[in-house]
């Protein structure tokens, strides 16, 4: 068991890995109830080319299949199914699936062993039958058209579709209702063997903890596992161009306000700085450009070309980083053009990235009285680097105006799709 | 963790003294009884406050303060709450301690500056961010009902009172209309001195800062108000609402209304009924409804303390609609008689978890010290010892007297897009 202080933060950091390749951190905060315990497997919805362990043929799977699988962990062949034994224990249960990282967690306050114990082990006993996956499939379907009918996600969703060719993230994440249809139990298994393995995993333990009672149940529980030997998990590799898939769509909804999405595609790879580093400064440029502290919004609210503030987000693979800007406008041309020539040729003061830094700093501060927060942060890590910061604060000071620039100057805005959504 | 209750000539101040957090927060609620005409431009002035002031006029100036005073929170959120509408004004900032001496001070400066300072001059705000704010919510209002889910709660409760429930929360069109500079200035002027001020302050802090609401809260008289907040609704005749939407899925909404209701009832009951019948993953909607038959994804049932109601909500395929409704009334039927010792149990297990997470967040402490002042309702410790008190025999009796008045159905139109 590792211990490190993470600086101006008054928090601890606890950290093991144990034989079997699961990595655990616990980040003991005594002042509160509850507990929050995650439990994750670097697997999303973009894994769905592969070879399967112990096979050497590359397979495609259906997709919205790690989805699926997370719905389908839940089933148990005896004992207490996850949702019965938590509403016994009094904890919250739940899982999440995002394209990179699979996570079932719970929340409790009391019998914390019993409670992470049964973590580990409703998630490493997969029981898959033809009924229990057939079932599932009814209550994914409402939950694919529940995300259809949402202007937000559909949008969001289709601009991702768009923008790239081959990489799989732009798939929706649950999949669609034909492609859940061809999920087998089968596939199922082979998706479980092979992104489920320890190695491939970490837990998260944030709250009222001891660190060394809880690391030690971790450890007690990982021993009666039989695990195979770790092996690298081959993906198959994909080339995806810089050119969008697609330039323009519409889409038609019940939408009272019509809104344009735009997502600029944009590529990284020969940036001179760590991923930590671009999304950082990806971020700040997002706000400083579009934020309610940019000019270029409030003119155009002013002129009448959009109806709000702008809202905004990113994107970002191993090749790709996609900034998305999202308007309320019925002027959607005039607004692109004016959007494109702003972002060609706006400049940043260093006393505007300064203010922003403050703003990065604080954040961390805020992020230390949130158990929630702390998690995320953790899971963050390891699934976007793959490896810990210890010291978010000082990470942030580092930060150099000089540096920022260099991201801006990289950045290049001629490939980008864009998505109108409009009353039909 | 300190409470104390401080009641001035023209509001009351809540200070609660607290080292556990490492931010502070402030929330001001303006509250006066609730009028269907006066939502609008409620809404409107709470916008408009926040968003410019005197010293910070535009969105810009206000953003650039808010960075420099490391990162604070502003926010309004006006808001319903029964036969009220208030209008609560939210600051959080990081402690000084984390950042630098004098930042209290000038954090909580800066929200007092854009309530009690606002953009005016000769008796009328300044134009143009007036204008802003008046398309934004005009847009509020003409897309209310984009959100499926909103617009099917909109859809049941405008078919079951006539009354402050049905009434909507962005505003109306006509109001807005009738809304200019002048007007609403003149609005302004009697909200600050008419409505009922609350105030709430959290963190660890000293009673020099406080001095500062005096400093800007002068000449509000203290109006008194007595009415309760809670609602009165009865049940009446059955309906069914069916309306056509433009959606892939349908959505359900479902109203369990009661005859009458005891405190105790109102309180405890209430929330232990909803919790089994439809408050979580082990509830008996959740596991007949969904586990069982695979009819939906989301489905569950909220109690709403003040109104005294339960909606149910689902969604659904238009081609269950049946079926899932008399899953749902059988469910509601085995409430009146047929609950265990476990399910009981294990509902008062989570009620009780989440009180006292109450005392985990500033957020929530607040709401706790405002649905004390505001409703009545127990602080942390009470409640935990009340919901132990609550027998089978009470849930039964509570499910004798809610009556299934309505259900409304957005039938999705797209099937198969």
């Amino acid at each position: 068991m590792i211990k490190k202080s993470i600086k101006k933060l008054d928090l601890d950091i606890y950290e093991e890995t144990l034989e079997n390749g699961l990595k655990i951190f616990v980040v003991p905060k005594l002042d509160v109830h509850n507990v929050y315990a995650t439990f994750s497997t670097k697997y999303g919805s973009k894994d769905n080319e592969f070879i399967p362990i112990n096979e050497n043929e590359m397979i495609k799977v259906p997709d919205g299949i790690a989805h699926f699988l997370e719905h389908k962990l839940f089933e148990q062949k005896k004992g207490l199914k996850p949702f019965d034994f938590y509403s016994k224990t009094g904890a919250d249960c739940n899982a999440n699936t995002s394209y990179n990282k699979t996570t079932y967690l719970f929340v409790g306050q009391s019998k914390i062993k019993e409670n992470l114990n049964y973590l580990l082990d409703f998630v490493s006993q997969p029981y898959f039958t033809d009924e229990n996956v057939e079932k599932e499939k009814g209550i994914i379907e409402q939950e694919i058209k529940m995300y259809q009918d949402d202007p937000e996600s559909n949008g969001f969703e289709k601009l991702l579709f768009n923008i790239f060719n081959n990489n799989p993230i732009r798939i929706p994440v649950g999949g669609t209702v034909e492609s859940i249809a061809k999920i087998t139990k089968e596939h199922l298994y082979t998706c479980y063997n092979t992104f489920y393995h320890p190695s491939n995993m970490f837990v998260v333990i944030t709250g009222n903890v001891n660190p060394k009672e809880i690391i030690d149940a971790v450890k007690e529980n990982q021993k009666e596992k039989m695990f195979i030997k770790p092996q690298k998990i081959k993906l198959k590799e994909i080339k995806e161009p810089d050119e969008v898939y697609k330039k323009h769509e519409t889409l038609n909804m019940n939408i009272t306000i019509p809104k344009l999405l735009v997502g600029y595609k944009i590529n990284i790879e020969n940036l001179k700085l760590n991923k930590e580093e671009i999304d950082a400064f990806a971020s700040a440029y997002l706000n400083l450009m579009f934020g309610s502290i940019s000019i270029f919004s409030l003119d155009l609210i002013k002129e009448g070309i959009i109806n709000r503030e702008l809202s905004f987000s990113k994107v970002k693979t191993d090749k790709h980083l996609v900034l998305i800007i999202e308007a309320y406008t019925n002027k959607k041309k005039v607004f692109l053009d004016k959007l494109n020539e702003y972002v060609k040729s706006h400049t940043i003061e260093s006393s505007e990235f300064n203010r922003e830094k403050k703003v990065m700093l604080s954040s961390t501060i805020y992020m230390s009285d949130n158990i929630y927060r702390i998690n995320s942060y953790i899971m963050n890590h390891m699934v976007e680097y793959n490896k810990m910061e210890y010291n978010p604060y000082d990470f942030f000071k580092k930060l150099t105006y000089n540096d920022f620039n260099k991201f801006i100057k990289a950045l290049s805005f001629e490939n980008y799709s864009t998505i109108y959504i409009k009353n039909s | 963790m300190n409470y104390q209750k401080i009641e001035k000539d023209n509001y009351n101040l809540h200070i609660i003294n607290t080292s556990k957090f490492k931010t502070v927060k402030v929330c001001i609620n303006f509250k006066e009884k609730i009028e269907k005409e006066t939502i609008t431009i409620r809404n409107f002035l709470s916008f408009l406050l926040i968003n410019s002031s005197k010293k910070y006029k535009t969105l810009r100036d206000i953003e650039i303060e808010t960075q420099e005073l490391y990162n604070v929170g502003i926010k309004v959120d006006p808001y319903k709450s029964g036969n009220y509408h208030i209008m609560s004004f939210e600051l959080t900032h990081l402690n000084e301690k984390y950042t630098e001496k004098g930042m209290n001070k000038k954090s909580l400066e800066f929200l007092l500056e854009l309530i009690f300072n606002p953009n005016v001059t000769k008796n009328k705000f300044d134009s143009e961010m007036f204008n802003i704010i008046k398309s934004n919510i005009k847009d509020d209002i003409k897309s209310v009902k984009d959100n499926p889910g909103r617009y099917s709660l909109i859809e049941l409760y405008s078919s079951i009172s006539k009354g402050p429930l049905s009434y909507s929360n962005v505003g109306y069109l006509e109001d807005l209309k009738e809304i200019d500079e002048y007007t609403l200035y003149e609005y302004y002027k009697k909200m600050i001195s008419n409505d009922w001020i609350d105030i709430f302050i959290i963190g660890d802090i000293d009673d020099s800062l406080v001095s500062l609401f005096d400093k800007y809260i002068k000449n509000q008289k203290k109006s008194k108000i007595t009415d309760s907040h809670f609602l009165n609704i009865v049940p009446t005749k059955y309906k069914e609402k069916i309306k056509k939407v433009k959606y892939n899925q349908s959505q359900l909404a479902m109203a369990l209304i009661p005859e009458s209701l005891t405190e105790f009832e109102r309180k405890y009951v209430m929330s232990l009924y909803s919790i089994i019948l439809g408050g979580g993953t082990n509830s008996k909607l959740f596991q007949n409804v969904r586990e069982k038959n695979s009819l939906c994804y989301s489905i569950g049932s909220n109690p709403s303390l003040i109104s005294g109601i339960i909606t149910i909500k689902a969604g659904i395929d238009a081609s269950n609609y049946k079926k899932t409704v008399a899953l749902i009334k059988k469910e509601i039927d085995d409430m009146k008689c047929n609950i265990t010792t476990e399910e009981l149990k294990q509902a008062k297990e989570m009620y009780i978890s989440s009180c006292r997470e109450i005392n985990d967040s500033s957020d929530s402490i607040i709401n706790n010290y405002l649905s004390f002042e505001y409703l009545n309702f127990d602080l942390v410790d009470e409640r935990i010892n009340n919901i132990n008190k609550v027998k089978k025999k009470d849930i039964y009796d509570l499910a004798a007297k809610l009556v299934l008045d309505k259900i409304v159905l957005l039938e999705g139109v797209l099937e198969d897009d």
